[in-house]
């Protein structure tokens, strides 16, 4: 019995990569694709487990050196894959982000800015490569961009919802699978619990969905609500860090989540006690993260997974007096961006300070996945990075906020290089470059500083070309000049 | 310095009180840092400014009525406080997004709320005037007229939020009709 298990496997392992390598080749026949072709396309395609939290800035984690937050799940994903400690989102707000991630574009590209601009379902997602080459696929959480839940092209499995303008809620969102609404407490995974606690619910899911695809190839998103306001921990981490001290930049204070225009978040509370709660809500978050990873241990998976841990955007906890994300200054942009893949990286545990940007997902992916890249995909691929082959990725990258009226935050562009950051305020505000290498927490202005004159210069012609670059109706990849 | 006092007309004096003292626990609390203050400091300039605004409209209310306003005319001099920081929010909206789109957002429904609140918070205040005069002036005519025209902006404006939210899961004043009007007009 056991035998003929064994033989069955085998030989499906075997149609299964003559469907990719057939697959490929159609297409490549039918799109302008890259010749690149990587390695690991040729062995058993790896399965891929995409994790995106909502808000989850980039110091947030114990790997991090945070000074009291635990999470050691995403810390044990760093510490047999790569930690990227200088990661970044193009736009720093869900909808745009989440957009890039799945189409490995910018927001100029996929159209999704703001809380206006709806997705486009002509849109490519990753997906639909995976899928003609073979893959299973599901989309479980947070879809969250505006315009009706689209009936996105590639996917087996979507569930999703729409409760409270597509935000769900801690406890009690009724889930939408492929299109038919649930009833609050319905599962659309028979067998799979519905707690109630949404991180629980959408992880119990995602465990269901692995299982289930266990022999086959799959490609699995996994986007949680958390750590989203309201940031509501489940019981077992409420309170853990109560008699925590928090300690807020020096410009900040505890009432300035109702100072000016930040009352219009809801965070409604003293700053310290939010910094509380969210750290709560990743610690909870954390938590189920290591039932996926014990799910792919336990099903003998995690050799041949391409795990992505992410954020789909920072958060400023009081940094410039601000709170909230949007904004170009890092504690927003940055994300946490960590990846395993046992298969083909080169000394886990690694930390990269490479720029990676969330467009670089997609094509990532595709490449683990033997799939060659697609032409309109602005990112570029992590493997070599992973594998050691390579050690720069990018020298500068563009970040753009789009208004979202009436959130009071002007329009920006800014252009971020391992060094500097220049930021071009359409409005409101006066423009801003800081030396990152002298300046880390954006405190300095040197915009009026002559002898930045001719950096400030040379900032601003690359910000223009780029972009105009990634803005070209078919954007071709970034610009090569070195800053 | 009691020279320029006397020359305030004493109806308004409590209302310019308070108005200056939010100005200057704004320059406190929102500059402090810079100049190195320390944060309890600067946490306290903030309760008390947010006491300003919150509270500024229902004492102003009081000073005007001690000093012989009517209730109109103290209830147009209690709206000083509401109304400059609503006139702030609206510069402060105008600087980002234009003129137009500046004054718009300050229709959003949180600044209706304050303005209902507000009204609300002078309808106690009054209340406890008219207490006063009762208790003060035996055989006075005057107690409790007027004080439900204070609560009827807020009962409606609630009212007007909950039938759209509870019927039709549609936030009227919120998020969705603003944005909706803001599509409309703007877009």
């Amino acid at each position: 019995m056991m035998r003929k298990d064994i033989a069955l496997k085998t030989c499906l392992k075997h149609l299964w990569v003559a469907a990719i390598v057939l697959s490929s080749a159609l297409t490549c026949s039918v799109t302008s694709a890259q010749p690149e072709q990587h390695k690991v396309s040729s062995e058993a395609p790896p399965n891929i487990v995409f994790i995106l939290a909502d808000d989850h800035r980039w110091d947030y984690l114990s790997a991090m050196g945070h000074p009291f937050i635990e999470t050691p799940n995403i810390d044990r994903i760093a510490q047999g894959g790569v930690l990227f400690e200088n990661a970044f989102v193009t736009s720093s707000l869900c909808s745009p982000s989440r957009a890039s991630y799945l189409t490995g574009q910018y927001p100029q590209q996929h159209g999704v800015q703001n809380n206006f601009t709806p997705w486009d379902n002509r849109n490519i997602t990753y997906f639909e490569y995976l899928k003609q080459a073979g893959y299973q696929t599901a989309f479980i959480g947070k879809w969250h961009m505006p315009g009706e839940i689209p009936a996105l092209r590639g996917l087996d499995q979507f569930v999703t919802f729409d409760y409270k303008n597509g935000q769900g809620a801690y406890y009690g969102t009724p889930y939408i699978v492929n299109g038919t609404a649930l009833k609050v407490g319905e599962t659309p995974f028979p067998g799979a619990e519905v707690t109630g606690y949404i991180t629980d619910d959408l992880t119990n899911f995602a465990l269901k969905y692995i299982e289930d695809n266990r022999d086959k190839p799959f490609a699995l998103y996994l986007s949680h609500k958390a750590v989203h306001l309201p940031m509501t921990p489940d019981p077992e981490a409420a309170g853990r860090y109560d008699s925590q001290q928090v300690e807020l930049p020096e410009e900040a204070d505890s009432w300035l989540s109702f100072a000016d225009g930040n009352f219009k978040h809801f965070l409604w509370a003293p700053l310290e006690e939010k910094v509380k709660d969210y750290a709560e809500t990743a610690v909870a978050m954390d938590q189920q993260i290591g039932r996926v990873l014990d799910k792919l241990d336990e099903l003998g998976l995690a050799e041949n997974t391409l795990l992505v841990y992410a954020a789909d955007n920072g958060y400023l906890w009081g940094e410039h007096r601000l709170i909230d994300k949007r904004w170009s200054y890092e504690e927003s942009m940055r994300v946490p961006f960590v990846v395993r893949y046992p298969k083909a990286l080169k000394q886990p545990g690694r930390r990269s300070g490479e720029m990676v940007l969330n467009l670089d997902l997609a094509p990532t992916i595709l490449q683990a996945a033997g799939i060659n890249i697609p032409e309109h995909m602005q990112g570029k691929s992590l493997l070599p990075l992973l594998e050691g082959e390579r050690e720069e990725l990018r020298d500068a990258w563009l970040y753009k906020y789009f208004e979202d009226y009436p959130y009071p935050v002007p329009e920006q562009m800014a252009l971020r290089t391992k060094r500097y950051k220049l930021i071009d305020y359409a409005r409101g505000r006066k423009d801003e470059l800081f030396d990152l290498q002298t300046d880390p927490r954006e405190q300095h202005n040197l915009i009026d500083d002559e002898s930045m004159n001719e950096t400030y210069r040379r900032l601003q012609a690359k910000l223009e070309a780029l972009n105009k670059t990634i803005s070209q109706s078919v954007a071709s990849s970034e610009l090569s000049e070195k800053e | 310095m009691n020279g320029f006092a006397n020359k305030i007309d004493p109806q308004w004096r409590v209302s310019l009180g308070v108005l200056s003292l939010g100005i200057i626990m704004t320059l406190i609390y929102g500059s402090g840092w810079r100049i190195g203050l320390p944060v309890e400091l600067r946490n306290l300039s903030g309760l008390v400014l947010f006491g300003c605004i919150m509270l500024g409209a229902g004492v102003s209310y009081i000073g005007a009525r001690l000093n012989g306003a009517a209730p109109l005319r103290a209830t147009k001099i209690a709206m000083l406080i509401p109304v400059v920081w609503h006139l702030k929010e609206i510069w402060a909206a105008s600087q980002i997004f234009g003129f137009a789109a500046g004054i718009y957002a300050g229709l959003q429904g949180f600044y209706l709320f304050y303005y209902c609140l507000m009204l609300m918070v002078m309808g106690l205040s009054h209340f406890g005037c008219e207490l006063y005069y009762k208790v003060s002036i035996p055989n006075d005519q005057r107690m409790w007229r007027c004080t439900g025209n204070f609560f009827w902006p807020i009962l409606v404006l609630v009212g007007i939020e909950g039938i759209g939210e509870g019927l039709f899961g549609f936030e009227i004043f919120f998020f969705q009709g603003f944005n909706t009007g803001y599509r409309a007009l703007f877009m």
